[in-house]
């Protein structure tokens, strides 16, 4: 099952998609939870405490490699939720999508 | 006084931004609202119709093989005068368009032209007594991609959770990063006495201005209309109007 959340921000995305990630873990389901928000707090809501914001597990560029049609991932995706994922209650595995930390960049 | 608003989404960007822009212009600010962001939320907060199609595609040409541009002899000012929409007050409003059902593409060459014009904005000297007031879609997106470069301030809008907060905190500090602009953090829908102190301690910055969580707010939200004309003795109206009074004394003085 890969379900994808969208819609007008304030509407409750992470509040839902967090909550029901959490819910299918408890139900038994291998959950990978991913923030593809370029503003990400899906973590929040899945009880990540706040002060651990800061300095989330993000995706890093190195994790792509030029192929010979065009990137691709340099690691499988089990690598890569094993190094850069955030584990979070319930088991619930998070990946963060890097957010613009500078202006110019993103 | 070139200000944009921004914060999360739902923070009530739009409706600060909208009734911002008539309250300095009944106070006799000639004003310019721009409204960048792809989902719908400026001109209701104005009091108008958000057009199917974006006026500024009128403005704009595609040579062949090339990237969509301003159409010889359009600047700032004449894109402006052209394609702006009269909104109530006396207020003009830019507005970059709105995705629909088919997505972006149709509305592209407008995003280009509106991205040409804000960032050519300052060239005339016309605009620099106008009063700008853009409206940025949520988060820190557009703030890292230099999509209000004419702001000198930026009005961080923030509600008591920390969701809020954590947006306003990443806003904030790309704001702070680019030349001469500072930041104003207004605290939205507030509902307890103590809902400012626990924003100022949990963002680590004062705060300006709070407005009241507003039933009346909500319901013109609902209706799909201004809260200046719906509700214009509510709270949350009366807030922004002290806002719009501290920023104009602060112009004038100027």
């Amino acid at each position: 099952m890969k379900l994808a959340v969208a819609g007008k921000g304030g509407s409750g995305k992470t509040s839902i998609s967090g909550t029901m990630c959490r819910m299918l873990a408890r139900d038994g389901y291998k959950v990978l939870a991913i923030d593809g928000d370029s503003n990400p707090n899906l973590a929040l809501t899945l009880g990540v405490p706040a002060e651990r914001m800061n300095d989330l597990p993000v995706l890093t560029r190195d994790l792509l490699e030029r192929g010979d049609d065009g990137p691709k991932l340099a690691k499988s995706l089990e690598e890569i939720c094993r190094t850069h994922s955030l584990q979070a209650p319930d088991g619930v595995n998070l990946l963060v999508m890097a957010h613009p930390q500078h202006a110019g960049t993103g | 006084m070139h200000l944009a608003v921004v914060g999360k989404g739902g923070a009530g960007k739009s409706v600060v931004a909208g009734t911002l822009a008539r309250l300095l212009a009944r106070r006799g600010h000639r004003v310019l609202a721009l409204d960048s962001d792809m989902m719908p939320g400026l001109a209701l907060s104005l009091g108008i119709e958000q057009p199917d199609e974006p006026p500024l595609l009128g403005a704009v040409e595609k040579p062949e093989g090339g990237r969509w541009r301003l159409r010889k002899g359009i600047g700032p000012v004449r894109a402006v005068q052209r394609y702006s929409l009269p909104a109530p007050d006396g207020v003009r409003l830019l507005t970059a368009g709105k995705t629909d059902a088919e997505g972006m593409a149709p509305i592209m060459g407008a995003v280009r032209g509106f991205y040409s014009v804000i960032h050519r904005i300052d060239e005339p000297q016309a605009f620099k007594e106008w009063t700008l007031i853009g409206d940025l879609p949520a988060g820190p997106r557009q703030v890292a991609f230099d999509w209000a470069p004419y702001a000198h301030r930026y009005l961080v809008v923030v509600e008591p959770t920390w969701k809020s907060v954590i947006t306003a905190r990443r806003v904030i500090r790309l704001a702070r990063s680019r030349r001469d602009a500072t930041v104003m953090v207004i605290v939205n829908r507030v509902s307890a006495e103590s809902d400012r102190a626990r924003v100022e301690k949990m963002l680590g910055e004062p705060a300006l201005l709070t407005i009241p969580d507003d039933p009346a707010v909500r319901e013109a939200d609902r209706l799909g209309r201004a809260p200046l004309d719906h509700a214009p003795d509510s709270p949350a109206v009366r807030a922004i109007e002290k806002l719009a009074d501290m920023l104009d004394r602060e112009a004038g003085s100027e």
